[in-house]
């Protein structure tokens, strides 16, 4: 818990007197300072950016982990819907009995491996930003490894707008997936972004205050 | 605020302001029956629904949410629990928004000195109206009358001011959703409203984001409001209720001399001095009800007993009374206030060229026309019948 003086920011002596206030409520109890708020027509402060960007963090956080799901339920329905494409690319088409369960039960081993791989990435990075966002510390971790992975999904979209030019027919599933590709690496690299700026801000904060 | 202030707290504060004992006791009776009077209650006694001055929860979930309802509903709670500061406030935004803001209540508005000032020379239960208003506009300063979630929501940042030496510790309040658990100050446990994305829910009317936190009389807390672009507010409830009952003091003052108007912001504090020690222990006490503290300090200033607040004390009189005789009785004068304080609110947040609050006929300028339940008011106040 930390230790504060009751605010003295907004005090302000007359209020009815104090043009551009939006109200303003009034505290004279002696062991309490006067208490009021600014029109909405003032500037941000740096503390109130800062709570722009912790508040945008609690929320990209969660978007990170949204796509991650998202991310999740088109690699399995892909795989489900494209089983004898798969089949066929994997040999298994020619396989019976034992030998084709326990290749399709490695099959699925695999995808729940990468799927699972790719969940925790996002739950790191969401949950920390998150956890930072709400004013917990947190170390740099999570933002490289959502640098790294904004850089992954940037060069994946290139790929697929790529393939696109080459292709004779456009699926809608394939614009669908490429939209949110492209959104899922935009979301990525704002939280790059903000968590770079909420670590500064609070570094400046910190050598303020000493 | 709760029956602790708003019966109790009137009660003592009537009687500083040179009530009688019996005088007092009706103002702070309709004070607290403010928080009481229902539908479902005016239609148990056959009264007038339009009076209703208040919404019970089970009203609340079935209350109709498109724009006959949030009017109905922003009527009820904008005129007797939210009462807007400024109407003309400039808001950048677009005109809904612009209209959802101008309804944030606070004091010392125009509002408020428009309340009391309806209430001069006027009955005790109208002034006991007004004094419930009054009261609020402190304690619920920042939320709207209106369900918003851009207006009332709150978030994570929250914290609770814990006295400790000469400051203050913070303590971040993490709301809980459960209404059957009451709240643990110790614990720091409180309930508040679940979130709700759809921006005209019930649960995004008035405080309920923030629990019942604005009614606790010992309360210092900080949050971002909604509206607030991520500025915090700091209220400090034992200092803004103790401003209240000074204004109240004021207030009952200028209603009993009738001849003085009250002014907004006027604040009566030398007649409140010999007591503000006590009133400042009973509003910083840490518990969840006061009624007790009040109610002791109450009777060592009048020497009389307060009799506890009984909802249904005046009812029987109201149902016996034959229908040309209701409006002389208690419950026929408080609804003829209610009925006067939601029609001036309505009116003014309509000439406003807000519609959130329905459509407002000036009775004045365009004869009898509109609710039927409005008829009883206007013919008392053409005939002069409503002091």
């Amino acid at each position: 818990m930390a230790s504060c003086v009751l605010s003295q920011e907004h005090s302000v002596k007359n209020p009815l007197a104090c043009p551009g206030l939006l109200f303003y409520t009034v505290s004279h109890n002696e062991n309490c300072n006067t208490t009021g708020w600014r029109g909405i027509s003032d500037a941000m402060t740096g503390i109130e950016k800062q709570r722009k960007d912790e508040n945008t963090l609690v929320v990209i956080g969660g978007g990170v982990i949204a796509f991650g799901v998202w991310s999740v339920v088109r690699t399995v329905m892909e795989v489900i819907l494209r089983m004898e494409e798969l089949q066929g690319m994997s040999g298994m088409a020619g396989m019976t009995g034992l030998e084709r369960l326990a290749a399709e039960i490695i099959m699925w081993v695999v995808v729940a491996i990468l799927v699972g791989v790719d969940m925790s990435i996002r739950l790191f990075i969401g949950l920390s930003a998150r956890s930072e966002g709400m004013g917990r510390k947190k170390g740099q971790a999570y933002v490289a490894v959502a640098g790294i992975l904004a850089v992954f999904y940037v060069v994946i979209w290139l790929a697929e707008m790529a393939g696109f030019h080459g292709s004779e027919q456009l699926y809608l599933s394939q614009i669908a997936a490429m939209l949110l590709d492209f959104s899922s690496s935009a979301v990525l690299v704002e939280l790059v972004f903000t968590a770079v700026r909420v670590k500064r801000a609070r570094k400046l904060r910190k050598e303020g205050d000493a | 605020m709760q029956m602790d202030f708003h019966y109790y707290a009137t009660y003592c504060a009537a009687f500083l302001a040179g009530w009688s004992h019996e005088e007092s006791l009706q103002i702070a009776y309709s004070a607290q029956f403010v928080d009481c009077c229902s539908e479902s209650l005016l239609t148990k006694i056959r009264a007038p629904r339009a009076a209703a001055t208040t919404q019970l929860q089970l009203e609340l979930m079935d209350a109709r949410t498109d724009i006959i309802g949030l009017q109905n509903i922003t009527r009820i709670w904008s005129s007797f629990h939210f009462l807007p500061r400024d109407l003309e406030v400039p808001v950048k935004g677009r005109r809904m928004y612009r209209n959802k803001y101008r309804l944030i209540c606070g004091p010392n508005g125009a509002l408020t000195e428009d309340t009391v000032r309806l209430a001069e020379n006027g009955s005790l239960q109208a002034i006991g109206v007004a004094m419930h208003v009054l009261a609020d506009t402190w304690a619920h300063a920042g939320f709207a009358g209106t369900p918003s979630l851009v207006i009332n929501n709150t978030n994570y940042w929250f914290y609770e001011l814990l006295p400790e030496g000469e400051g203050f510790t913070e303590r971040q309040i993490s709301f809980r959703h459960s209404t059957s658990t009451p709240d643990d100050p110790e614990k720091g446990l409180y309930s508040a409203s679940i979130y709700q994305m759809n921006e005209n829910s019930i649960m995004n009317l008035g405080h309920g984001r923030a629990g019942h936190l604005p009614d606790y009389s010992f309360m210092r807390y900080r949050y971002l409001p909604a509206w607030g672009g991520y500025r915090d507010i700091l209220k400090d409830n034992p200092g803004e209720y103790m401003q209240a009952f000074r204004q109240m003091v004021a207030a009952l003052k200028c209603l009993r001399s009738g001849t003085e108007h009250f002014q907004r912001g006027s604040l009566d504090r030398e007649t409140v001095l010999p007591w503000e020690e006590e009133i400042r222990t009973i509003l910083e006490k840490r518990q969840l009800d006061a009624c007790a503290d009040w109610k002791a300090f109450g009777e060592r200033l009048s020497g009389e007993e307060i009799e506890a607040f009984d909802v249904e004390k005046y009812q029987a009189e109201y149902v016996a009374a034959p229908e040309t005789e209701k409006s002389g009785t208690f419950l026929g004068r408080f609804i003829l206030a209610a009925l006067a304080q939601k029609s001036m609110v309505t009116n003014k947040i309509f000439r406003s060229g807000n519609l959130l609050a329905g459509f407002s006929v000036d009775y004045g300028e365009k004869g009898l026309k509109g609710m039927r339940d409005y008829f009883r008011l206007a013919e008392y106040i053409l005939r002069g019948e409503d002091r």
